[in-house]
């Protein structure tokens, strides 16, 4: 059962012309303010629409080769959606939010815990044992070698 | 001649003491073993390890820094080809052939013919320094707004032919690129563009946390939703040494990489980055097999890898006489000689000779230190990749981390990493290549200074660059490669056309 909307998702041409086109009108109107300028004295604003112009254009060609090709489907079936898409760019947010805090130690684990929830994972006990190893020797390397100025414990 | 010889005689007296030599090794090792950790790029391995040097005499601060500075580019182009990371943007190409190369088994080839590449073109550019600084500083005087914007529009066209796939998605990239480049405040004005509310936007996006994300941390999301069969390598027989055959593909591969790196390397702003993107584009029209290129081609390793490094040693010829850094590294470094009490700039070359000369020879000793270090050890780089996915990825996901919070100490840094991995992962689907990308976010500022300075010159006429002769040379050059980008695309739609 392939309809429309499964063709449609696996059309890459014409998905990211769509993405390109987006991001140009989003480009246009996040510069609305800025002055333009004239072609000799070019204000803060021209540069940017100017590029959002040719990004437009591009979006749209790419848009209009995605839709004389509606058929072509040139991407393998794989699902686009799998858990490491979330998790491993959530595992560094929270290491962001955690650093200040909770220091170096805490935050990493929180990231590697995370960011493995994405894989098929180690298993306890070969996990706790990497992750104790990475995080061990990092604050060798970085903190206590190098001296990066990061808290290493939370800081009460 | 003899000029040429008195000074670099001189450097080499300055630089060659037992110490000093003991302080290359130890800043080569060094930034070999950070640089190596997947995710930490030269960039960051340069801004961890440049305060060790702070402690040291100028002469063996430098020396060591000379060390530093091409263990870090090795190792950067060691994870390039492993694990598919370039911590810099003129490691990007060195990727495309060279990851597929240790994909089929064959790290080890990449990984010597880079280190013997980078040492013939740093030798080369050594020499060539001594022979041409004085007069190739004119030439690069001489160029003006208009010639750096034709200059830098021909370097853009050019990252199209790295893309494989969709010219549209490909042009498209750079624009986007450029437009990602134009966030933070505009230097002509000081007004604040896209800064979305944030202050830390005001100093742009953060390339560092930029390329992570796109490269490094796409990678790793890419890498765990794939079946296991399609990321381990595919051969199990590695191969350390590269073949007769090997040699023989890269020697002309090398001389052309060296040359136009030198060359390139001279030109302020962007020089090394352009270089290696232009030398991988010359080695694929050169060669009688391109359709290799991309599939693991040890000539796409040799050229780009010898560009840059004979970019960035020539690249301190308008460090030193305009005081204009080349890329990231240069900058960074350009700050440490600042602290260790040499201002970058013309006046170095006339009031400290000895100084100027004896960097020159650093540079030549740290290039060697790189290759008597990392030839034993190909080995050992190699090994890593028999490491299963499961142990690996945590490990580049941490050094990731580190690598963009360790630049600016900025925690601002990691969420933009975060977002441009996402981001990075969608455009991997989407067979979107972001190496156009960071080419146009990296020339951006400096395509637009340009123009904007051209049109004030000219009063608002486009015409004026094409009647200045070197600039039309770049835009008919910049054409006609389009033309051949474009030509085969129409070619084939047409016979699909025919077809039906």
């Amino acid at each position: 059962m392939r309809g429309l909307f499964w063709k449609l998702s696996y059309n890459t041409n014409l998905l990211s012309g769509v993405l390109f086109v987006f991001i140009a009108i989003l480009g246009f109107w996040l510069s609305r303010d800025l002055p333009n300028g004239t072609l000799s004295r070019m204000g803060t604003g021209y540069f940017p629409r100017l590029v959002c112009g040719g990004l437009l254009v591009m979006g749209l060609l790419a848009c209009i080769q995605g839709i004389r090709s509606l058929d072509g489907v040139d991407e393998e079936a794989e699902s686009l959606f799998a858990p490491a898409v979330i998790f491993i760019p959530l595992s560094l947010v929270l290491f962001g939010l955690a650093l200040p805090r909770l220091g170096f130690v805490l935050s990493s684990a929180v990231m590697l815990v995370v960011g493995s929830l994405g894989s098929r994972g180690l298993g306890l006990v070969k996990f706790g044992g990497l992750m104790g190893a990475l995080i061990a020797s990092s604050v060798i390397l970085f903190i206590w070698l190098l001296g990066l100025p990061i808290p290493v414990w939370p800081a009460f | 001649m003899s000029d040429l010889i008195f000074n670099i005689a001189m450097g080499f007296e300055v630089a060659l003491t037992p110490t000093n030599l003991l302080f290359a090794f130890i800043g080569c090792l060094g930034g070999t073993l950070i640089g190596i950790l997947p995710g930490i790029g030269p960039v960051s391995t340069v801004a961890m390890l440049v305060p060790v040097t702070f402690g040291l005499e100028p002469v063996s601060g430098i020396i060591m820094l000379a060390g530093i500075f091409y263990g870090a580019q090795y190792g950067g182009s060691t994870t390039a080809i492993l694990v598919n990371m370039p911590g810099e943007a003129s490691a990007v190409v060195t990727c495309l052939d060279g990851y597929q190369m240790a994909r089929q088994g064959r790290a080890g080839p990449a990984l010597a013919i880079a280190a013997i590449g980078s040492f013939f073109a740093g030798s080369f550019a050594t020499v060539l320094i001594a022979v041409a600084a004085p007069p190739l500083t004119l030439v690069a005087e001489n160029f003006g707004a208009p010639e750096y914007f034709s200059l830098m529009l021909l370097g853009l066209i050019g990252s199209v032919v790295l893309a494989h796939g969709s010219v549209v998605k490909a042009i498209a990239m750079i624009f986007l690129g450029l437009l990602l480049g134009t966030v933070g405040l505009d230097t002509t004005t000081g007004d604040g563009r896209f800064l979305l509310g944030q202050a830390n936007l005001m100093d742009g996006i953060n390339f560092v946390a930029l390329a992570i994300g796109l490269f490094g941390l796409s990678e790793i999301i890419s890498n765990l939703v794939k079946k296991d069969s399609d990321r381990t390598v595919l051969s199990t027989k590695l191969q350390l040494w590269p073949t007769k055959v090997d040699f023989r593909k890269s020697w002309p591969a090398i001389f052309r990489g060296t040359g136009l790196g030198a060359l390139l390397g001279i030109l302020p702003g962007g020089g090394a980055t352009l270089s290696s993107f232009t030398a991988y584009v010359l080695e694929k029209k050169c060669s009688r097999t391109p359709e290799a290129f991309g599939t693991g081609a040890i000539e796409g390793v040799a050229a780009p890898e010898s560009a840059n490094n004979a970019g960035a040693q020539t690249s301190f010829i308008p460090l030193l006489t305009l005081g204009i850094p080349g890329n990231a590294t240069i900058a960074l470094l350009a700050g440490a000689l600042t602290i260790h009490g040499i201002q970058p700039g013309p006046q170095v070359m006339r009031e400290n000779p000895d100084l100027f000369w004896g960097l020159i020879a650093s540079m030549w000793i740290g290039n060697l230190m790189l290759v008597i270090i990392n030839l034993p050890m190909l080995g050992l780089w190699v090994r890593l990749l028999k490491i299963p996915y499961e142990y690996l990825f945590p490990a580049i996901l941490l050094f990731c981390a580190i690598g963009v919070y360790g630049v600016n100490n900025s925690v601002f840094d990691v969420f933009v990493a975060a977002l441009f991995g996402f981001v990075g992962y969608l455009f991997i689907r989407l067979n979107c290549e972001p190496a156009p990308l960071l080419l146009g976010f990296i020339l951006g500022p400096m395509v637009e200074d340009n123009l904007r300075r051209s049109m004030l010159i000219s009063r608002g006429d486009p015409m004026i660059f094409l009647s200045r002769p070197i600039s039309a040379g770049f835009l008919i050059a910049a054409f006609a490669l389009l033309v051949i980008l474009v030509l085969p695309n129409l070619r084939r739609t047409r016979e699909v056309a025919f077809q039906e």
